[in-house]
């Protein structure tokens, strides 16, 4: 039987209730006793608001009904992202969440697609993805279960408010016994032996000891930084972006399912569109651009009213020297930042939960279990990392000092060598675990201009006007299935998941 | 669309030299002409290549043109659920099946479910359970039939597939030359070309070195084998009017072991040893060990070539298998083929990593050595990625993943619980049901697999009316 009775969550934003209801949920048995710790005085940084598909199993694993969630925190359903003017000005391609066609003589299917368009005889690769198509008319369905057949072949992930999220995951803790104490840490006491966080103590002078203290507390690292003085890699030389400014907007149009990141000057914007409102933010370089800027190029773009005022955020790339250290593991932003380009946030934070779970200390906390955390959250990061860097590497563009910059970087190793296959015969190099499979490194690559010199000969096989008619089916089949798919609106609707709160709208938002 | 020609010339005298050939044939457009310089003796050392495939093998094999009709009507080939390592360290014995990805129960691994309940893992993998039997049945698709969750590969004898492809070769496209290889001419740039002993030059883009433990081409090239260790084998055949069981058995002893695979009409020895331990047959010592890189320049070693290891578990096969499967993927498109060398290499030394962990972790054992022979095997296996997976296996019954290992999950536990290692502690989530709700679950699962065993036919029946099939409806 564990000896790990009371765990203390510090930090209510995503990442704290996300770590508190698997906790409680998949622990039900063990009479874990799990309190949390947060501030109303301290808001959350909620830049995850776009998530990726593995989202919905973590919410099934938590037997949390989808239509229930999606009406709680004004989800939208999310096929992909849109970038936009990352190649070159004026390009916009899809990062979709599925693979392109359907595999043909066991061999990946843009392979065929490099062939007949070195030839010049096929159109866009995006023209055989059904979620990019559908993504493009604003439409939605399920995935069939037959993962194979076009119309089906493809994952889905949501975009919500994450705050209401955090919201929605309290009240499912609170029903588990999660206890929620308000308040602020004002001091932390290490055991003098171990080193470990014995208690934290409260500017109420409440004092919260715990067996285990996971550490959501954002970008502060009250825990596993201030306290434990773990220490940070900077990844700043790699992903530079060290700031942002995100604000709410009235939301205009059609309700998308896609995010949408748009290349800046110095940085990057979002917009992920929600059922009630649009998210947006401005990712940017302070070295090239001032918060002024930043802030004033954010909200001319905007495509309805402000909903509130803009919020600065301040950071650095990279990730804790040790993401469990002592008694204390950090989960989310205390554990490290990478920008929220591929919105990996979110699923790092599930990434780190459903390591914990794994190795969740049984007697002690064992060095054994400690270590492998770090290695697998390590990798993680480092495997992440690669991927956000290609969108600035593979890029055309010259027309601002931070693309010169990337222009002229030195890759990492690993980067350097993705990108040489790949244009050297359209290969992407084989790596089992990760965040992003091949479909998405081709999608971007491909998408920013990287086209192959080369494709697999074993391409070259099949008969010529065959493959013209094969590609040409899988086209049009394509086409056909998404003109059946309904617009995500009314398929929100008519699913059940259609919020029935109001479009927020501006000066009378709360 | 590529139309230049490429020329890719062979080299080696065996297993993997005709199994390359016939892949690069099957495989690569028309413009990808294939020679065969016949070169070397590598035929006595195919003994390395073992008996057994894996599961992964199936596929491969079909794309060879080696369906299951082609194989049970024109060699020996039976059915393999696995192997029966025999008097194994500590005097254990298990059936490492071929198994499905494991059921999990109310969310939880199997294994934490069987380490709470202090439960033995064999009775509920459907392949063991059958092998033991000696029963065989392809594993059907309806996953309420608990033989749905086996495997299989093949037990099989080098020497008749061997003979299957060149049969093939000899009918194919590919231009085979008779005299050897005498040597690799370079040119300024370090390009080399083949010379035979006849004098004839073949110029061309890629060699692919499938000499065995003489790497005759990459030699020249500088490539460098790194010795582990050294064994020797020999290997035996005794007729068998009727097939046996369906899994090959292999027998520890103080100086080595031996395995036994049972053909269609043959029992195949294979006896691998110490080399100072008492000889009772003819054989060969082998060095085992890998090549530094195994594609320099234009030179790329397949097979044993590349690495040698013992065929312990069908690793060598999966290795050659990889190899050949790496070469289509990265086979040069151009003179330049930095890119391509660089990520096979890569590649090429995970793979040989992670099949040496595998069978390395076969000798890992807090018991004394029996002699030199396990000493030195267990010396040589040691390695920071085997003691994490051994660690974490033991403290937490957590398995340790690295990429794109060519053994699973299912594998490695197996092979856990049958070396007798037991996890200290199991998933705090298996409490979310009660022990004894854990229980019936296991029960069910065993009792299941208890009563369909029975029900299948034996491994030599299946065979027989298999081939009465192929038969009547004309496949082979």
């Amino acid at each position: 039987m564990s000896r790990i009775s009371k765990i203390c969550v510090l930090g209510g934003g995503t990442a704290g209730w996300m770590t508190a209801a698997a906790l409680s949920n998949k622990f039900s048995a063990l009479g874990l006793n799990i309190e949390l710790v947060e501030s109303d005085q301290i808001g959350t940084i909620g830049v995850g608001e776009a998530t990726l598909p593995h989202i919905r199993f973590f919410n099934q694993a938590l037997g949390i009904d989808e239509r229930s969630f999606m009406k709680a925190t004004e989800a939208t359903f999310k096929l992909g992202i849109e970038f936009c003017d990352w190649g070159k000005l004026g390009d916009h391609y899809i990062h979709p969440f599925g693979d392109y066609g359907i595999p043909l003589h066991g061999l990946d299917f843009h392979q065929f697609w490099l062939r007949l368009n070195q030839q010049g005889l096929v159109s866009r690769l995006d023209d055989y993805s059904y979620p990019i198509i559908a993504a493009e008319q604003g439409r939605f369905q399920m995935p069939g279960e037959d993962l194979n057949q076009i119309g089906s072949n493809f994952g889905y992930a949501y975009q919500f408010d994450s705050s209401l999220y955090a919201k929605f995951l309290r009240t499912y803790c609170e029903g588990n016994g999660v206890k929620r104490t308000e308040g602020r840490v004002t001091d932390t006491e290490l055991n003098p032996e171990t080193g470990n966080v014995d208690k934290i103590k409260l500017e109420s002078g409440a004092e919260i000891e715990a067996d285990l203290f996971i550490d959501c507390s954002g970008f502060r690292g009250i825990l596993i930084e201030q306290a434990l003085e773990t220490g940070y890699d900077d990844w700043s030389h790699w992903l530079p972006c060290n700031r942002a400014v995100a604000v709410p907007c009235e939301a205009r149009g059609e309700m998308v399912p896609y995010t949408r990141a748009t290349a800046r000057q110095a940085g990057w914007q979002w917009r992920i569109p929600l059922q009630h409102r649009t998210g947006n933010g401005h990712v940017y370089w302070s070295e090239f651009i001032s918060d002024d800027e930043a802030t004033h190029q954010l909200m001319s773009t905007l495509e309805g009213p402000a909903l509130a005022e803009p919020k600065q955020l301040f950071f650095k790339t990279g990730r804790r020297r040790k993401f469990w250290n002592k008694n204390v593991v950090s989960i989310g932003l205390s554990g490290g930042f990478l920008e929220p380009l591929e919105s990996t946030s979110i699923h790092l934070i599930q990434e780190g939960i459903t390591a914990l779970i794994e190795l969740f200390p049984i007697e002690h906390v064992d060095p054994l279990d400690v270590e492998e955390y770090n290695d697998r959250m390590g990798l993680d990061f480092e495997r992440v990392r690669d991927f956000l860097l290609l969108h600035y590497v593979a890029t055309q563009r010259d027309d601002s000092e931070m693309w010169r910059y990337f222009r002229s970087m030195e890759l990492p190793d690993s980067l350097e060598e993705k990108t040489q296959a790949w244009m050297s015969r359209g290969y992407v190099l084989k790596y089992e675990f990760g965040v992003f499979l091949p479909p998405s490194w081709v999608a971007v690559m491909l998408g920013q201009n990287l086209i192959p010199t080369g494709h697999d000969p074993r391409a070259d096989r099949p008969d010529q006007s065959e493959l013209e008619r094969v590609l040409e089916d899988i086209k049009s089949r394509t086409m056909h299935a998404v003109e059946q798919t309904p617009r995500q609106g009314d398929f929100l609707a008519r699913y059940g998941a259609a919020s029935q709160s109001p479009q927020l709208v501006a000066g009378a938002a709360s | 669309m590529r139309t230049e020609r490429f020329d890719i010339v062979v080299c080696g005298d065996g297993f993997a030299a005709a199994m390359t050939a016939m892949s690069l044939l099957r495989e690569l457009p028309s413009n990808y002409a294939i020679h065969f310089v016949r070169s070397g003796n590598s035929t006595e050392a195919d003994i390395l290549y073992g008996s057994v495939t894996a599961p992964s093998a199936y596929d491969f094999l079909r794309k060879l043109g080696l369906d299951e009709p082609a194989l049970f009507t024109r060699s020996g080939t039976s059915f393999c659920y696995g192997t029966w390592y025999q008097n194994w360290l500590g005097g254990r014995s298990w059936m490492q099946g071929y198994a499905q990805p494991f059921q999990n129960i109310a969310g939880v691994p199997l294994v934490h479910h069987l380490t709470r309940a202090e439960l033995p893992l064999e009775p509920v993998l459907v392949s063991a359970q059958a092998a033991l039997k000696g029963r065989f049945a392809h594993p059907p698709e309806d996953p309420n039939v608990p033989l749905s969750r086996a495997e299989y590969g093949y037990q099989f004898s080098v020497a008749d597939w061997t003979r299957l492809l060149e049969a093939e070769i000899a009918k194919s496209s590919i231009t085979t030359y008779g005299t050897p290889l005498a040597r690799i001419d370079f040119d300024d740039f370090g390009h080399g070309a083949v010379r035979l002993e006849s004098g004839e030059v073949l110029k061309t883009d890629l060699i692919v070195d499938c000499t065995g433990p003489e790497r005759r081409a990459l030699s020249e090239f500088g490539g460098k084998f790194v010795e582990n260790r050294s064994v020797f084998s020999s290997s035996t055949r005794a007729a068998a009017p009727e097939l046996g069981w369906p899994h090959r058995i292999v027998e520890a002893d103080p100086f080595g072991w031996t395995s036994k695979t049972h053909l269609q009409q043959a029992i195949d020895t294979v006896r691998v040893q110490s080399i100072d331990a008492p000889r009772n047959m003819p054989g060969i010592e082998f060095a085992l060990g890998s090549v530094d890189v195994a594609w320099i320049g234009n030179c790329v070693a397949i097979g044993q070539a590349a690495c040698a290891l013992e065929p312990l578990t069908p690793a060598p096969m999966i290795l050659l298998q990889r190899d050949i499967e790496r070469l289509l993927e990265l086979i040069p498109l151009s003179d330049d083929s930095n890119a391509e060398r660089r990520e096979f290499n890569r590649r090429f030394k995970d793979d040989v990593d992670h099949a040496a962990l595998f069978q390395g972790a076969f000798y890992c054992s807090e018991q004394e050595p029996r002699s030199d022979f396990w000493r030195l095997a267990a010396t040589t296996a040691q390695s920071p990625k085997l003691k994490r997976k051994v660690a974490q296996f033991e403290n937490r019954g957590v398995l340790v993943r690295f990429d794109l290992e060519p053994f699973n999950d299912e594998d490695w536990t197996i092979l856990h619980f049958g070396l007798g290692r037991r996890p200290r502690h199991y998933d705090l989530q298996a409490q979310q049901l009660s022990e004894a709700q854990a229980r019936t679950e296991l029960a069910r699962m065993r009792q299941a697999i208890e009563q369909m065993v029975p029900r299948m036919p034996p491994h030599h029946l299946y065979v027989a009316n298999m081939k009465k099939y192929f038969e009547k409806r004309n496949y082979a």
